[in-house]
């Protein structure tokens, strides 16, 4: 165990104040929205909100939980994260579990996936195919090319080789076929794994914004990235005549407002799963 | 018995197989349509063979020469600014004594990474705003406001900002885990030996994680071209297409708007050459001055 010394060096304090400062910018952004989110209308569109809110209150969130466009875009968010998070993982560690073994096709199998990594036909060649498969406006264009991750497939197929030998075999001498050995010993034993990627993926789905606008054109479809972009970065969003008539929000503690609730999922269970991914991104590094 | 297992791994990895050969190689299969006058009605097949006309036109585009010094231009300024960004913060979390801060400082520094960059962008957006709080602060020290989304001087400035504040602490990770990794006992001869802390990181910290700094860089110096698209997206606008508008934003407007597939694939499949010789010169130059490389 080495020693802790107790002497505290200017370099210490130097380090402290550095970290400290780029906490703070890091953080400030996120804290000034949420400030705006709950601050008296009019001091925000006086442009008194630096830091902290002036004034409280919820009304800017009791209006965008009442919008039915803000709610049906968090509903398509959360299923469209579910979905390709689940789906995906599946079958990247379903790919990923014959390829631990002495698996006769293993090395053609692993060289299809890695090339992908290196190239691919790019934007256009994609955009052609989803519209020629029938798949423009459609959820499945967003989830289904993303659906196995070579990457996850890599993951996976680490941790699986790490997984004692002993375990499978006497589960074959006691006559299991490969997928019963998958789901009842693989699986299980792979919930750190789950747990980290499965953030990965549904935070990936969750923010991607690029794929829904190029493919999706009802509104109804739309994810919560689409109208973010609507209200932040075009300022095109029609608020409905709620707004005119309800006199403590306005839109920009709406917009604040819809922020907060886009990122609060993320935010809360990202902190927990640390550990998770902290292995995962090890092992990814290493063995990419 | 054996026969049996074989076939059932071959059942394994066929929906992987599958999604593979539709949504990444048939795609590369469509990169014929670079060589072609592709029309959507007349379809693959159909559609007329000119050869590399396609890049001939590119490279005669008046834009040609915006486009690639923009892309070179934001890609090497990047590379600069946020390469180095993740390894600094890695090092200085690496002095930090108490372990609790150092958690927690580090959970706060990839909180942005896992915010999408329509946020972040958004985020900054209001904040560079001509009303924002940034502006207010220049007024407060004298400095007239300035439009910063609008310029085309401003436009490299924010997206380094935007991507060190989205990147910078996820970034550290790989490499607070090579640190993490290295063996105590040169630590402790060092300090025998009487050095201070910075002639530890310079001569011990740094030359041991080297290969990972390397491997880091050779694949960074690969995508110098590749420039986050949808962060560009976000953040530019015609007004700033000067410095704004790469290859990848053409490619966009070409392909997706103004429906020159054929054209816009092209460009894209110049921009992918590039970048692998790219990746290929920096792997073959860290062989020959080291023993690191990706392959």
């Amino acid at each position: 165990m080495r020693a802790i010394l107790k002497k505290i060096e200017l370099m210490d304090i130097v380090v402290l104040l550095i970290l400290t400062l780029m906490i703070m910018v890091t953080l400030y952004p996120f804290i000034y929205t949420c400030s705006i989110s709950v601050s008296d209308r009019f001091a925000v569109t006086a442009g008194q909100i630096k830091l902290l809110p002036v004034g409280f209150n919820l009304d800017s969130y009791i209006y965008v939980f009442k919008d039915s466009v803000i709610f049906r875009a968090y509903l398509n968010t959360v299923i469209y994260s579910l979905t390709g998070t689940i789906l995906g993982l599946f079958v990247s560690s379903l790919t990923a579990y014959p390829l631990s073994f002495n698996y006769s096709k293993r090395k053609i199998v692993m060289k299809i996936l890695i090339f992908t990594m290196y190239f691919s036909g790019g934007m256009i060649p994609g955009y052609l195919l989803i519209k020629n498969i029938g798949l423009m406006d459609n959820m499945w264009a967003l989830i289904l090319p993303g659906t196995l991750s070579v990457w996850n497939v890599i993951i996976f197929r680490s941790f699986f080789m790490n997984v004692p030998v002993s375990m499978r075999e006497s589960a074959l001498i006691d006559g299991a076929n490969e997928f019963e050995i998958f789901t009842d010993i693989y699986i299980p034993l792979s919930k750190p794994v789950f747990a980290a990627l499965a953030l990965f993926t549904a935070v990936g789905i969750w923010n991607r914004y690029f794929d829904a606008m190029l493919y999706l054109t009802s509104p109804e479809k739309f994810p919560l990235s689409i109208i973010l972009r609507q209200l932040l970065i075009q300022n095109q969003y029609r608020f409905g005549d709620m707004i005119q008539t309800n006199t403590s929000v306005n839109s920009e503690s709406v917009k604040a407002a819809t922020i907060i609730i886009t990122i609060l999922p993320v935010v809360c269970i990202y902190p927990f799963l640390q550990k998770y991914f902290m292995k995962g991104i090890m092992i990814g590094a290493i063995k990419g | 018995m054996i026969k049996n297992r074989e076939f059932q791994f071959n059942l394994m990895v066929i929906p992987g197989i599958i999604f593979v050969a539709i949504f990444a190689y048939i795609p590369m299969i469509g990169l014929i349509i670079a060589f072609k006058d592709y029309t959507y009605a007349s379809g693959i097949y159909n559609s007329k063979w000119i050869g590399i006309d396609n890049f001939i036109t590119f490279f005669n585009d008046p834009y040609f020469f915006r486009i690639v010094k923009n892309t070179i231009l934001l890609g090497i300024s990047t590379l600069i600014f946020t390469f180095p960004a993740p390894l600094f913060l890695a090092l200085l979390f690496n002095e930090l004594r108490s372990a609790k801060v150092k958690k927690t400082y580090q959970t706060i520094t990839y909180l942005p990474y896992f915010v999408s960059t329509v946020i972040i962008v958004g985020l900054m957006k209001n904040l560079f705003d001509v009303n924002g709080v940034i502006n207010g602060f220049l007024n407060i020290i004298g400095v007239d406001s300035i439009v910063f989304f609008n310029q085309p001087e401003w436009f490299r400035p924010l997206y380094i900002l935007s991507y060190l504040w989205q990147t910078t602490g996820y970034g550290a990770i790989v490499y607070l885990a090579a640190m993490a990794g290295l063996d105590q006992e040169m630590y402790e001869a060092a300090k025998i030996d009487g050095a201070n802390r910075i002639q530890t990181i310079i001569k011990i910290t740094l030359p041991s994680i080297s290969p990972t700094i390397l491997v880091l860089l050779i694949l960074a110096i690969g995508g110098i071209v590749g420039n986050d698209f949808e962060r560009i997206y976000l953040m530019y606008s015609p007004l700033t297409y000067g410095s704004a508008d790469v290859i990848s934003t053409y490619v966009y407007r070409s392909g997706v708007i103004s429906a020159r597939f054929g054209y816009a694939t092209a460009i894209g499949l110049f921009n992918s050459i590039i970048s692998v010789m790219l990746l290929w010169s920096a792997n073959r130059f860290s062989k020959k001055i080291s023993d690191i490389s990706l392959w």
